[in-house]
């Protein structure tokens, strides 16, 4: 086995750990509250398809992550969320590029 | 060709309709979406530009690259195409979904055909081709291969539904998770003409770039508070005769700003595909196919492992990068020639039941950063390595041959290496100008068979999304 295959699978096992770890990090009822209205509001829209599920805040600030399919739509994207009520910033993660 | 016509007169009419209709490309749940990006571009050592392929021109080093060129260029921040999608409110929770999207070439308004590309070049010798006594098309342009085979909707086509809790499961043709890791995780977003993973797609097809995407696909996405995962699969004749069962399954999570994923992927039958060489032109005749139609293929089976990770600082930096480890094999089910590939082109199989002499791995590392200078103005760079080991195996001759030079054949451990930045420059939310520079270079078994070892590509141009 090389190196780099060894390294990726430790990489893997800290990666379930933490991961395991932060599902358990109870967040503010209210963020959640919040990250789930956002959810719902982009989850029937076409142009986020790609990343309802991907929302997280945290004290009122909002992450996106995923990837929408162009340009215009990383703008839009936090155009529209952070015109939201509640949402105090956007932490824009998203990504168009696709190979 | 004339559905092709057809059916981008429809989306064309559609989206003309969508506008009018609202100051949006959006309507009754359907949106209409794309991207047309057009530019200029200059290599040290290039190949004259294609008008039909995804890489209009080598902006990295290839083996065609025998010349000082520049031209007009496209695709060069990202990949031009149209698509249209929808979602439609089904209750309880659920949403039923599709998209269809198709890359284009605007510099010959075509639909991209990376094949067809190739078999421009079928006949051609790299190394000057003077006289082409047995060419059959035979120039030299800048061939690449790729998922994109003239299908309409070569990027994506594929229909499902979705729910916040269930997750979201999709059927069709779609992109893998390794090509979605790989576009996630990229400094220079995976632009041709300053990004290694976006113009090359080996490392997002997991050693194959007609493997970034999978025909016959299911694919299964969830996530649970920062966590999400997904598999994927493709059974066995998803494309034609071929035993080219895929398998895909990622896990990672968000938190605050950084994103980690993994990604394992394991397929079969993966197909690599190339211009005919001259004497195999005579021999495709010779076998009753036709060289208008037909490529040159290696086939091999991969395991491929891959990490990305990305981190936003201060909403202005993002520092990203990855890693990822391929192993190839001998194909488990080699095919006959005239097997039929994507796009309906022929393959003949020029390495089959005994691919690669010993296992052929390749690790792929870039990082870099993006910083968001002012709400308008993106600058990015980054790097990214490329590594071959020596598969030369049990062969003498090959491990003879590499010991006295380590270009002398492919089997030779190799490397690559390219540089680039680049500054995106927003005018508004649709207009984008960008300008940029990349540099590449091989070595040793990755500078076997090519003219120039290095090359110098600076580049610019404007780009429109929707």
């Amino acid at each position: 086995m090389s190196v780099a295959k060894t390294a990726l699978i430790a990489a893997l096992t800290g990666l379930l750990v933490s991961g395991a770890a932060l599902a358990q990090d109870g967040k503010e009822p209210r963020d959640a509250n919040l990250a789930a209205e956002i959810k719902q509001h982009l989850s029937h829209s076409a142009f986020a398809q790609g990343i309802a599920n991907r929302v997280q805040v945290i004290d009122g600030v909002t992450y996106l992550y995923g990837r929408v399919d162009t340009p215009y739509e990383v703008f839009q994207a936090e155009a529209i969320v952070g015109a939201l009520p509640g949402v105090t910033k956007v932490v824009n993660n998203l990504e168009y590029a696709v190979p | 060709m004339k559905h092709h016509r057809l059916l981008a007169a429809a989306l064309v009419a559609a989206a003309a309709g969508a506008v009018r209709a609202e100051d949006s490309t959006s309507i009754n749940g359907i949106t209409i979406y794309g991207t047309v990006d057009m530019g200029i571009a200059y290599d040290t050592h290039g190949a004259p530009n294609s008008t039909i392929g995804s890489v209009s021109s080598f902006s990295v080093i290839q083996k065609q690259s025998n010349r000082a060129n520049f031209g007009v260029t496209e695709n060069g921040m990202a990949q031009s195409k149209i698509g249209i999608k929808g979602a439609e409110d089904l209750g309880g929770g659920w949403t039923g979904l599709f998209k269809l999207e198709g890359g284009i070439s605007p510099s010959g308004g075509a639909i991209t055909d990376g094949l067809k590309s190739l078999i421009n070049n079928n006949g051609y010798t790299v190394a000057g081709n003077a006289a082409h006594p047995t060419a059959y098309n035979g120039f030299n342009s800048a061939g690449a291969d790729s998922f994109r085979a003239g299908q309409p909707f070569n990027q994506a086509a594929y229909v499902g539904v979705s729910n916040d809790t269930y997750g979201t499961l999709t059927l069709g043709r779609q992109t893998t998770l390794e090509t979605d890791l790989v576009g996630n995780y990229d400094p220079l977003r995976n632009s041709y003409a300053y990004s290694l993973i976006g113009f090359s797609g080996t490392a997002a097809g997991s050693g194959s770039t007609e493997d970034s995407r999978w025909d016959n696909s299911i694919k299964y996405l969830v996530s649970y508070g920062p966590a999400h995962a997904g598999i994927m699969y493709s059974p066995n004749g998803s494309i034609g005769a071929r035993n080219n069962t895929d398998l895909g399954a990622d896990i990672g999570f968000d938190e605050a700003g950084l994103s980690v994923d993994f990604v394992y992927t394991h397929t079969k039958d993966e197909v690599s595909a190339s211009s005919l060489s001259a004497s195999q032109v005579l021999a495709v005749q010779a076998d009753g196919l036709s060289p208008s139609n037909t490529v040159a293929a290696t086939l091999f089976d991969t395991t491929a492992y891959s990490l990305g990770a990305k981190y936003v600082i201060d909403d202005r930096f993002t520092v990203l990068g990855g890693v990822e480890y391929i192993e190839e094999k001998s194909p488990s089910s080699p095919v006959p020639n005239g097997t039929i590939d994507i796009g309906g082109y022929s393959l003949f199989v020029t390495n089959n039941a005994a691919t690669f002499p010993g296992e052929k791995d390749l690790t792929y590392v870039w990082a870099g950063v993006r910083y968001q200078a002012t709400p308008k103005l993106e600058l990015a760079t980054g790097y990214y390595y490329l590594h071959q080991n020596d598969y030369s195996g049990n062969n003498a001759a090959d491990i003879k041959a590499c010991a006295a030079s380590k270009s002398s054949s492919p089997t030779c451990a190799g490397d690559e290496h390219v540089m680039s930045i680049y500054a995106d420059y927003h005018f508004t939310r649709k207009f984008d100008v960008y300008a940029g520079l990349m540099y590449s270079r091989v070595l040793g078994g990755q500078d076997y068979g090519f003219v120039h070892s290095n090359n110098i590509a600076p580049s610019a141009g404007v780009r429109y999304s929707f």
